[in-house]
C-alpha cells in the first residue's frame, strides 16, 4: 500500500511539471476554444512566445559633440558646418621640392544655448585644439592652437532670404618651428543668401553653393610667418567660397574654390601695412558616402593654392597638393 | 506634452516651407505603395542641403517654439546639418521636444 502511494506520488510529481508546461504554451486548438477575443489573442501570444517590445523613450541629446576637422576655425571659409573640411594629410610640391603637411583639429561643440526669444537662442559654444604641420621650405610650421568660441545666426530668413552667421573665436597659438607664439581673436561672418545655396542635389546633376564672408582678425606677436616684428596686427578681410558638387560627372566628387582679400588696419609702429590675397581651387572625392553614415569619412583631394591667408595661416607660397582627408562626426 | 504626430506634422510643414519647388505636405506618404516623399527622402534632393539647414537654425527654433512652447529646447546649426533625410530630421525634432519616436517610425 505504501508502495502504491509512493508510486502515485511520483506519478503526480512527474505529471505536475508536464501540466505546468502545457499551461505555459497552450496549443492553437486550445486558443481557438476561447470565446473572448482578448483572451484568444493573449493565448496566441503565449503560443508564439511573443515578447512585447519595450515602450520607446525620447532620445537624450548629448551635451557635447566631438568633431575631427582640418582646423579649429569654425566655418571660416563659407562651409556649412563647424569646419566642414576634413582633417588633412597632404603630399605636395612647391618650387620644385616635395613636402608634407598635416592639419588636424579636435573640436567639442556644446549643446545649443536654450534662450527662448533671446538673441543667443540656438547659438553653439565650442572649444578646440588643432595641429598644423608643414615641411615645405618656404612656409615651414609646427603650429599648435587652443581656442574657445561661439557660433550663431543673426536674422530669420524666409525660404528666399538672407542671414548672417557670426563666429567669434579667441585662442592662443604656438609655432615650435618658427618659435613664435601669441594670442589671437577672430570675428568671422558668413553670409548665406538661400537662392545661392539651395540648388537641389539630384543624382546625375551638378549643384552649387556660393557663400561670401567678411571678418576681422587680430593676432599678437609675430603669430603669422609673414609678419616681421612683434606687436599686434589687426585687419579686416572679405572673401567668398564656392562649392560645386559634380554629380553629373561622379557622385561624391566636388570642386571647391576660394578667394580672399586681407588688409592690415593696424600694425606695430615702423611696419608697413600688408595686403594679403589668397586663392585656391581643389577637387575632392569622398571614399564613402558621407551622407550615408556617421563616423569616419575618408577622402582624396587635389588642390592648388597661392598667396597668404592669415586667418587659417595658409601660405605664403604657391602650392599643389595631393591629400588624404579624414572627417569624423 | 506634444504627441509624436504633432511633431512629425509640424516638421513636414517646416520642411515644405524651405524646400525648393516641392509640395512636401501634399505628397508625403502618398501614395502609400510609392510615396512621392517619405522618411527616406534625401533633404538635399528637395533643396534642403547642409547650407539651407544651417540657415534654418533661427527659423526652426522660432517655429517649433511657437508650436510647442513648453517642450521645445533649442537646436543648433551643427545639429541641423547632420540629418540628411526627412526621417532623420523628424527624429531630431522629436529629440528637441523630448518626444519618443514610436517603434517603426518615422515612415
Amino acid at each position: 500500500m505504501s508502495h502504491m502511494r509512493l508510486f502515485s506520488g511520483l506519478a503526480m510529481g512527474l505529471a505536475i511539471p508536464g501540466l505546468a508546461a502545457a499551461q505555459a504554451t497552450p496549443s492553437v486548438d486550445e486558443c481557438l476554444k476561447l470565446e473572448k477575443s482578448e483572451a484568444r489573442l493573449a493565448c496566441y501570444d503565449k503560443n508564439h512566445n511573443y515578447q512585447p517590445k519595450e515602450a520607446p523613450k525620447a532620445e537624450e541629446r548629448s551635451p557635447i559633440k566631438w568633431k575631427v576637422r582640418d582646423s579649429g576655425t569654425v566655418s571660416p571659409i563659407g562651409f556649412a558646418d563647424v569646419g566642414t573640411k576634413p582633417g588633412l594629410f597632404q603630399l605636395g610640391r612647391a618650387d620644385g621640392k616635395d613636402f608634407t603637411t598635416a592639419k588636424l583639429a579636435v573640436i567639442a561643440v556644446v549643446r545649443a544655448i536654450n534662450q527662448p526669444d533671446g538673441f543667443f537662442d540656438g547659438w553653439e559654444p565650442f572649444v578646440g585644439a588643432s595641429w598644423d604641420s608643414d615641411t615645405s621650405a618656404k612656409s615651414p610650421k609646427d603650429l599648435w592652437q587652443v581656442l574657445v568660441g561661439v557660433s550663431g545666426q543673426i536674422g530669420t530668413p524666409g525660404p528666399r532670404g538672407v542671414s548672417a552667421f557670426p563666429t567669434l573665436r579667441l585662442g592662443y597659438k604656438d609655432d615650435f618651428k618658427a618659435h613664435t607664439q601669441g594670442a589671437f581673436a577672430n570675428l568671422h561672418v558668413d553670409v548665406i543668401y538661400l537662392p545661392w545655396v539651395n540648388t537641389p542635389e539630384v543624382s546625375g546633376y551638378n549643384s552649387w553653393a556660393l557663400v561670401p564672408y567678411v571678418g576681422l582678425y587680430s593676432a599678437a606677436s609675430h603669430a603669422s610667418p609673414e609678419t616681421s616684428q612683434d606687436g599686434i596686427y589687426t585687419g579686416p578681410y572679405a572673401g567668398a567660397k564656392l562649392e560645386v558638387k559634380l554629380g553629373a560627372i561622379a557622385e561624391r566628387l566636388s570642386l571647391m574654390g576660394q578667394g580672399q582679400y586681407y588688409r592690415d588696419a593696424s600694425v606695430p609702429s615702423g611696419v608697413d601695412k600688408r595686403t594679403l590675397q589668397f586663392r585656391s581651387v581643389g577637387l575632392k572625392y569622398d571614399l564613402v558616402d558621407p551622407k550615408a553614415k556617421k563616423g569616419w569619412v575618408p577622402s582624396l583631394s587635389l588642390s592648388w593654392q597661392s598667396g597668404a591667408e592669415p586667418v587659417t595661416g595658409e601660405g605664403p607660397s604657391r602650392k599643389t597638393v595631393l591629400g588624404f582627408g579624414v572627417k569624423f562626426d | 506634452m506634444p504627441t509624436y504626430n504633432n511633431v512629425k506634422n509640424a516638421t513636414i510643414a517646416l520642411l515644405d516651407k524651405y524646400s525648393y519647388d516641392h509640395e512636401i505636405v501634399g505628397g508625403y506618404g502618398k501614395t502609400a505603395s510609392n510615396p512621392k516623399y517619405s522618411a527616406d527622402t534625401k533633404l538635399a534632393s528637395v533643396g534642403i542641403n547642409a547650407y539651407v539647414r544651417r540657415a534654418m537654425m533661427k527659423p526652426t527654433n522660432e517655429y517649433m517654439r511657437e508650436k510647442f512652447p513648453d517642450a521645445w529646447r533649442a537646436v543648433g546649426a551643427s545639429d541641423l546639418v547632420e540629418p540628411d533625410t526627412i526621417g532623420a530630421f523628424i527624429k531630431l525634432m522629436c529629440a528637441c521636444t523630448s518626444v519618443a519616436v514610436p517603434n517603426g517610425e518615422p515612415t
